[in-house]
């Protein structure tokens, strides 16, 4: 009688355990679910990051004003999602969608003592791990001189 | 009481169970919000450095409008003027040779306005043609001997030139020298073309659009036949014709100085030169005031081309903005 009692107690305590055991394990994963999630995120954004970093470094580092030989980056051949050898449209893997777009700089009025130059904005997009579009954008002006005249010189 | 003693005994053992079952699950809890944490630090630091990286593109961008500026306006640039917006700069005059050495700071936001970022770099002017060439001509295999007396002006040329001075007469290995420096491809020798093309402001195939309004390094990919003169004595231009011939058309001027040169060659300035690349030809009343350099032996006798030595006219590539190039300072850019 006393025996049967106490088994039944262990079973209860068994449904109790497991019972903790079944809402913690449901808590964690939820948490560790939003933890990979977040490090997907933190990791897609840094990867979106540097594609649009070194696209626009890319852009700016141009070689000449005027088109040249193939493999030569010119001023005049920055347009939308053109120029460079970086191209636009997906990377890593299709993770990553890649465009950037050109337009003049202000108004002449605004600037009358320089000449044209452009207003990049780079722009990447991907999706996160609930497939939501998440995007980045990177916004710099390139002027004809600065890059292509610009060089290094040292002061011995 | 045995009875009593066994329950009491297999009670205390469930509960603590329980409460093991309760700590580990706590402890992993506490483990996994604290990895949760740190992610979210980790993502947070993604965002600020993506807010950071927007500050100092825009600093870069503001520093690159200034930079256009001082480009443009070549060394005359005053001690205060605004450059561009969020831009501090300051000129000073520390180099041997008096160029000025300026220092530009920028400062720029991320669009949302909580990053701010601040660069700092320093520039100089680098003059495209220091070294001057010194005699009318300089061509390999051309005997130092004074050139033939120039025709005068014509008068339909608005350009006044003064003097008629004669053209130095220089050694052969002065001459040699000279081209050397610019042709042969040995160390940082046979860099000075190259470098020369790089720097120029305008890539052209062909001499159309090659006006007397032409200022500044032009390179020429192929045969230049101006349409009339090119260039100006106040402002005259360097030719670079890579790969082709020059034809200066009837009554024309060209003011400065033109340099011809192959891409195929080696730099060995001995070899045979071709008949159809890298001639001369100038037409009666036309004439070069300035100089002509050439890679390849020149085809006839480059005395009797009419080519004027004007020292006043290859002075000014020495003063005028297009002719001098914006260089950073190497190890001057800052971030902080």
């Amino acid at each position: 009688m006393i025996g049967n009692r106490s088994r039944g107690v262990s079973l209860i305590e068994v449904m109790v355990c497991l019972a903790i055991l079944m809402i913690g394990a449901a808590g964690l994963t939820r948490l560790h679910v939003d933890m990979l999630r977040v490090q997907r995120t933190s990791t897609q954004q840094s990867k979106a990051l540097m594609l649009a970093q070194g696209k626009l470094e890319e852009l700016r580092n141009f070689r000449s004003l005027h088109h040249q030989a193939a493999g030569s980056s010119a001023y005049e051949d920055i347009r939308q999602d053109q120029g460079g050898t970086l191209m636009a449209g997906v990377h890593d893997d299709g993770a990553l969608q890649l465009n950037w777009q050109v337009a003049d700089g202000p108004a002449a009025s605004e600037w009358p003592q320089l000449p044209a130059y452009k207003q990049v904005e780079v722009v990447v997009i991907w999706r996160d791990g609930k497939q939501t579009p998440q995007h980045l954008s990177l916004q710099g002006i390139i002027t004809p001189y600065a890059q292509a005249t610009v060089h290094e010189l040292w002061f011995d | 009481m045995s009875a009593d003693s066994g329950y009491g005994i297999s009670n205390a053992s469930g509960f603590a169970t329980i409460s093991l079952v309760i700590v580990t699950l706590l402890l992993l809890g506490v483990l996994t919000l604290m990895t949760v944490d740190v992610m979210q630090s980790e993502l947070q630091i993604g965002y600020s450095e993506q807010a950071f990286r927007q500050a100092e593109i825009d600093a870069e961008s503001r520093m690159a409008l200034a930079m256009a500026q001082l480009a443009r306006q070549g060394q005359t640039v005053p001690e205060s003027q605004t450059l561009a917006d969020g831009v501090l700069w300051w000129k000073g005059y520390p180099a041997s040779d008096g160029s000025p050495l300026v220092t530009l700071v920028a400062q720029g936001r991320s669009p949302t306005g909580d990053a701010r970022a601040r660069i700092r770099q320093q520039f100089s002017w680098l003059a495209l043609y220091p070294e001057l060439p010194p005699t009318a001509v300089l061509a390999p295999e051309l005997a130092p001997a004074p050139l033939a007396s120039p025709t005068p002006p014509d008068a339909s040329i608005s350009e006044p030139v003064e003097a008629e001075p004669q053209a130095p007469i220089i050694p052969s290995a002065a001459m040699q020298h000279y081209l050397d420096g610019l042709f042969v491809a040995q160390g940082e020798q046979g860099a000075r073309i190259q470098w020369l093309e790089d720097q120029a402001s305008e890539i052209r195939q062909g001499c159309e659009d090659v006006t007397p309004e032409s200022s500044g390094l032009i390179l020429i990919v192929g045969s230049c036949v101006p349409a009339g003169s090119v260039g100006s004595a106040a402002a005259p231009v360097i030719l670079l014709i890579r790969d082709g011939s020059f034809y200066l058309q009837d009554s024309s001027v060209l003011f400065g100085v033109v340099i011809l040169y192959s891409s195929t060659t080696s730099g060995d300035s001995s070899g045979d030169a071709d008949a159809a690349l890298g001639s001369v030809h100038l037409a009666d009343g036309s004439r070069i005031e300035g100089a002509l350099i050439s890679q390849q032996p020149l085809a006839g006798d480059p005395r009797q081309l009419n080519i004027r030595y004007e020292p006043r006219i290859l002075q000014r590539m020495q003063e005028g903005a297009s002719f001098f190039r914006l260089v950073r300072v190497t190890g001057s850019w800052r971030d902080w």
